[in-house]
């Protein structure tokens, strides 16, 4: 399969994406001012109820700056994982036909439109993230070049992850009618468990071994860790291989789920 | 070049009773029953082909334009399209057909056709000059010009379904599948849709499956048609040779004299065939073919004929009236 094929979706995709001005800036705007002032508000809430200097290994600053860049970066891993491109809606609306008469596979074409489609967030990370990054670095958060570079690689395998681990999930859609609540539970177990609503560390020491267990570290938290300089080197190897591991699983039981289910497809809205 | 042999398709569909009780019901016990799309149909399309696919809502035409496509899998039979199995997802056999479908978008919403032709010509794995050849030739006949350049959704149906056939046949594939091209089509743009067509099938001499309501699709376009019915293919003939066959009557127009200007007294037309309109000017009968010359003397005898004119009753209602029939035997 030819990469300027998939670098050409992929830009089809982005050019999609930015069609939409006023939505884009809206978007941009809400998600970073309301991040912010919510983690900033409930942290220093929390902060002050139980007196505590650190919760979690961070101080009151480095939280807010922790749960800004996780929200920042769970646009980016996610990205359009649900609405009229994810997979379930091509499989319930019948957008899939057109795929399946392309002379392309279906998933690579797909995951680089949901590339492309990240374009928008990865312009406002830009935009107001990495200000924002640079501004609240502390001691917590010793950020880096090193650090930032080791970071967008975590971030570009999550994505990757990410996706291979809801697309089975949208591949209920060949046999259930609707799966957007499926989707929404796995995004809101994913979240609880990879650090996007509370830092791993703020949980019980024996929940420990479950997130071991469990790819979901590895969508948010660690890439996260890694941007604020909290994981050194040998570490974030190993949290890579462990998620490229993870995406070899979830990528052969997509493409089992989705071969099986290929078969009771219908071609619905013709 | 398409070669189908007992195909069947059977879904299965879940049913709910109506109102709230139904749905209800239908939350702790779904109910499903086998609906039959396509019966063991069978059939061949040589190269340079149009063959109209016809029938009444619901008949299976667009299930078995999506099986020929390898979008659906069948439940029974075998296909061959260009010696591919079309379920087997082969790219060889991909980047040779093309599925045009009225009702559904393929190029994408947002964009200019033209941008979405430019990712097609990397799927599809176009040199340069065959893409830029191609795409002056469709966009010349097909009459898109700043078009290429508009969002798809700021584009009339004509030209969107236009820009439709360009990416369709961007890639000149020798089996074409259309299925309701014209719809919702004003009449010149139909035209403008069949006159390509016709020139494209010169020109490049694919395979053309086509479905259609329209009769003005069929009888312009194809030579062959294939007759569905509840799923079943009752007829795979020439166009022409339908009307010998299930035209059992002719219709009979009587212009009158216009020195009697009183209407037709209907006991005048008792037992010579079904009275199809009746007036002071005109009188039109639908008679059994086999009676026609002498209802046509009776005609004479009783009325006062100006103009007597009997002729085929048109294909329209001939196709019409085989999907109604019930219980008539296939071929």
């Amino acid at each position: 399969m030819s990469l300027r094929l998939y670098l050409d979706a992929a830009a089809t995709q982005a050019r999609r994406s930015l069609t939409y001005r006023v939505d884009f800036w809206v978007e941009a705007a809400v998600v970073f001012f309301v991040s912010l002032g919510v983690a900033w508000s409930l942290w220093n809430a929390v902060f002050d109820a139980t007196g505590a200097e650190r919760i979690a290994g961070f101080d009151r600053r480095g939280m807010v700056l922790y749960v800004v860049t996780v929200l920042l970066a769970a646009k980016l891993v996610r990205g359009a994982d649900l609405g009229d491109a994810a997979v379930s809606s091509d499989v319930f609306e019948g957008g899939l036909t057109r795929y399946l008469l392309y002379p392309a596979s279906y998933r690579g074409l797909k995951y680089a439109e949901h590339v492309g489609g990240l374009v928008p967030s990865v312009l406002q990370l830009v935009l107001f993230g990495v200000p924002f990054l640079l501004l609240l670095a502390t001691p917590d958060a010793p950020v880096s070049p090193a650090s930032l570079a080791m970071g967008v690689v975590s971030l570009a395998v999550a994505n990757l992850l990410c996706w291979l681990l809801l697309f089975p999930v949208h591949c209920v859609a060949f046999w259930a009618e609707g799966v957007w609540t499926l989707v929404l539970a796995v995004r809101f177990v994913g979240d609880l468990l990879g650090g996007v609503m509370i830092p791993l560390g703020a949980f019980p020491a024996w929940t420990r071994p479950w997130h071991e267990a469990l790819p979901f570290r590895h969508l948010y938290a660690e890439p996260v860790e890694t941007l604020l300089g909290r994981r050194d080197p040998a570490a974030w190897a190993g949290d890579l291989a462990a998620a490229l591991g993870w995406c070899v699983a979830l990528s052969l039981l997509g493409q089992v789920l989705f071969t099986v289910g290929r078969r009771r497809y219908a071609g619905p809205g013709i | 070049m398409i070669d189908v042999e007992h195909l069947s398709k059977t879904f299965r569909v879940a049913r709910k009773d109506p109102g709230f009780v139904g749905s209800l019901r239908s939350m702790f016990r779904r109910e499903t029953a086998e609906v039959v799309a396509v019966r063991d149909v069978s059939f061949r399309v040589a190269e340079g082909e149009i063959v109209g696919l016809i029938g009444a809502n619901g008949a299976g035409k667009t299930t078995l334009v999506k099986m020929l496509a390898g979008i659906v899998h069948p439940s029974g039979g075998r296909a061959s399209v260009l010696g591919f199995d079309p379920w087997s997802r082969d790219d060889r056999f991909r980047s040779q057909i093309a599925l045009v479908m009225g009702q559904k978008a393929q190029l994408w919403w947002d964009l200019p056709p033209a941008d979405s032709l430019l990712l097609l010509k990397e799927i599809y794995r176009l040199p340069d000059a065959q893409y830029r050849e191609t795409l002056d030739e469709l966009t010349t006949v097909l009459g898109l010009g700043p078009e290429m350049r508009t969002p798809v959704r700021k584009l009339s149906l004509g030209q969107r379904m236009k820009a439709e056939l360009v990416a369709a046949l961007l890639h000149r594939p020798r089996v074409v599948f259309l299925d309701e091209p014209t719809i919702g089509l004003d009449v010149t743009a139909q035209r403008a849709v069949r006159d390509f067509l016709l020139r494209y099938r010169e020109r490049h001499r694919p395979a053309i499956v086509l479905t259609s309501h329209s009769m003005d699709d069929i009888e312009r376009l194809c030579a062959r048609i294939l007759i569905l019915k509840d799923g079943g293919l009752v007829y795979d003939g020439g166009l022409a040779e339908v009307v010998a066959r299930y035209g059992d009557d002719k219709v009979v127009t009587v212009a009158l004299d216009p020195a009697s200007a009183a209407p037709v007294d209907p006991r005048l037309l008792e037992g010579l065939g079904q009275v199809l309109e009746s007036s002071a000017a005109t009188v039109k009968l639908r008679i059994p073919r086999d009676r026609v010359a002498a209802a046509a003397g009776e005609l004479l005898r009783r009325l006062p004929v100006a103009d007597l004119l009997i002729e085929e009753v048109d294909i329209a209602t001939i196709i019409e009236r085989i999907f109604t029939e019930r219980g008539k035997p296939g071929p």
